[in-house]
């Protein structure tokens, strides 16, 4: 009797509402009495869902570095530009921090997720038992920083919009922008769609049920947390 | 605030085989959204936030809900909302020609070279989906300031959460300022007024999405249910 899933609790994704699933008290699947939301112990396919996101992902990321992802034109000069044409770019005009940035959030983050959440999967599907809070930090940082991938595409759109002067310089978009998008779309999907409870299922550490630590700063896992008083709390 | 309660397994699986008691004692469980592990909620103090002894995730904090600050907050992000968008984000000029974009301006740039597909997708991330976050939790909270509940709450709720990975505002934010730095080198660049009612507006709709946490805000619209019974049951 630890998690919810093995008391026959299940809480509510949306509102956190602890709900407990009975078979003559519910349809299927159940739904959180305050707000409606479906409730599943586990998110349904969750492996299956993540690993098709994640292969749509790769697959738009290809397109995403061969077609350009904008054609600048200066005074009747077309030349089109490639994600990683634009760091190099930048680099030059030695706007470092700049092209840290665009260089970071358009091929180390996407390769990152990538690895990061082929790595989860496979994790999960063997069984590992090891390191079950690093790779729940790692799927942390997967969630948190997929999105920012976007900025790229943003980019490219501001700079679309905004150099349209006439006969001294354009900037349209191109293919490449596009499948970037998608590319951010699928790994966001992705890992949305991985379920984190499934690492840590499985674990036999813990007593029956924990009180939870606080933030005061040295709240860590384990054993050594303690009240606002002082007082050990597990 | 819910006091801890010792408990052991024993305890805990009489008191939910126990008909009558079985809610309360569901109500002051809470088990952690990453890894779920169960725990027995605790009184912290104002401003703390309780995480799990497992893998250290968020699971609730103890913050001065204050529906009117949340409301006030929420109506001038939806003000900064409407001013970010009635004015120049970003003009440029370069030899004496110049142009000047809107926040939007970026969404038809992408659509009138063939990515509509980008910019149906954009719009929804810049503009659509943050205004349906704004609009959706003053829909929740207005209501509620008067003790009442409009229909849908519970879906618009629902929409609200699931959006918030999609509203991308702070992003756009964050491309605008790459996209200055780009330019800076050949061309002038001036910050529109737009430009600093989106940097507000950014503030402002993270703050007042954080005022009020999910679950206080449901143990307040469940109260909001029960007040409307009441007056309905008298007229009866
Ligand atoms: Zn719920
Ligand atoms: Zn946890």
């Amino acid at each position: 009797m630890r998690t919810a899933a093995e008391c026959g609790l299940v809480a509510c994704p949306a509102c956190g509402t602890i709900t407990r699933l009975s078979v003559e008290r519910f349809e299927v699947p159940p739904k959180c009495q305050l707000c409606f939301a479906r409730l599943h112990s586990r998110k349904p396919m969750s492996i299956q869902k993540s690993w098709a996101w994640l292969v749509a992902g790769v697959l738009a990321y290809i397109p995403a570095n061969v077609y350009p992802i904008m054609y600048t034109t200066v005074f009747g000069n077309s030349e089109p530009n490639t994600i990683v044409g634009g760091f190099f770019v930048l680099w030059e005009m030695k706007s470092y921090p700049i092209a840290i940035v665009v260089f970071v959030a358009s091929v180390v983050v996407p390769v990152l997720k990538f690895v990061a959440v082929s790595y989860l999967l496979i994790s999960i599907q063997r069984g590992f038992k090891h390191s079950r809070y690093d790779r729940t930090r790692l799927f942390r940082l997967t969630e948190f920083i997929g999105r920012w991938s976007m900025i790229d595409v943003f980019v490219v759109a501001i700079l679309a919009a905004l150099v349209q002067i006439g006969s001294v310089a354009q900037i349209a978009p191109g293919l490449g922008a596009t499948a970037f998008g998608l590319t951010v779309i699928f790994t966001m999907l992705s890992a949305l769609a991985l379920d984190s409870r499934l690492i840590w299922d499985g674990d036999q550490d813990l007593a029956s049920v924990n009180r939870p630590g606080h933030i005061s700063g040295h709240a860590k896992r384990g054993n050594n947390l303690y009240a606002n008083d002082g007082t050990p709390l597990a | 605030m819910l006091g801890a309660r010792p408990s052991s397994d024993d305890s805990m699986t009489r008191r939910v085989n126990d008909g009558d008691l079985v809610e309360s004692v569901l109500s002051n469980l809470v088990a952690c959204h990453e890894c779920d592990l169960l725990h027995e909620k605790v009184a912290i103090e104002i401003g703390a936030e309780a995480r799990c002894m497992r893998c250290n995730a968020g699971l609730y904090t103890n913050q001065q809900n204050s529906i009117d600050r949340a409301v006030a907050v929420g109506l001038a992000a939806l003000i900064m909302f409407v001013v970010a968008n009635s004015f120049p984000f970003l003009q440029i000029s370069v030899s004496g020609n110049s142009q000047s974009m809107s926040i939007i301006s970026a969404v038809f740039a992408l659509s009138s070279e063939g990515q509509w597909l980008l910019a149906v997708v954009c719009f929804g991330f810049i503009l659509l989906f943050p205004l349906l976050r704004m609009v959706g939790l003053l829909y929740i909270l207005l209501p509620l300031r008067l003790h009442r509940r409009l229909p849908g709450t519970e879906l618009v709720f629902r929409g609200i959460v699931f959006l918030s990975p999609w509203s991308m505002m702070e992003i756009y934010l964050f491309g605008a300022i790459v996209a200055l730095v780009k330019l800076a080198a050949m061309a002038n660049i001036e910050l529109g007024h737009s430009f600093w009612a989106f940097a507000l507006l950014n503030v402002l709709a993270a703050v007042s999405l954080q005022m009020i946490d999910n679950h206080s805000l449901w143990e307040l619209i469940s109260e909001s249910r029960e007040g409307e019974e009441s007056p309905a049951g008298e007229l009866v």
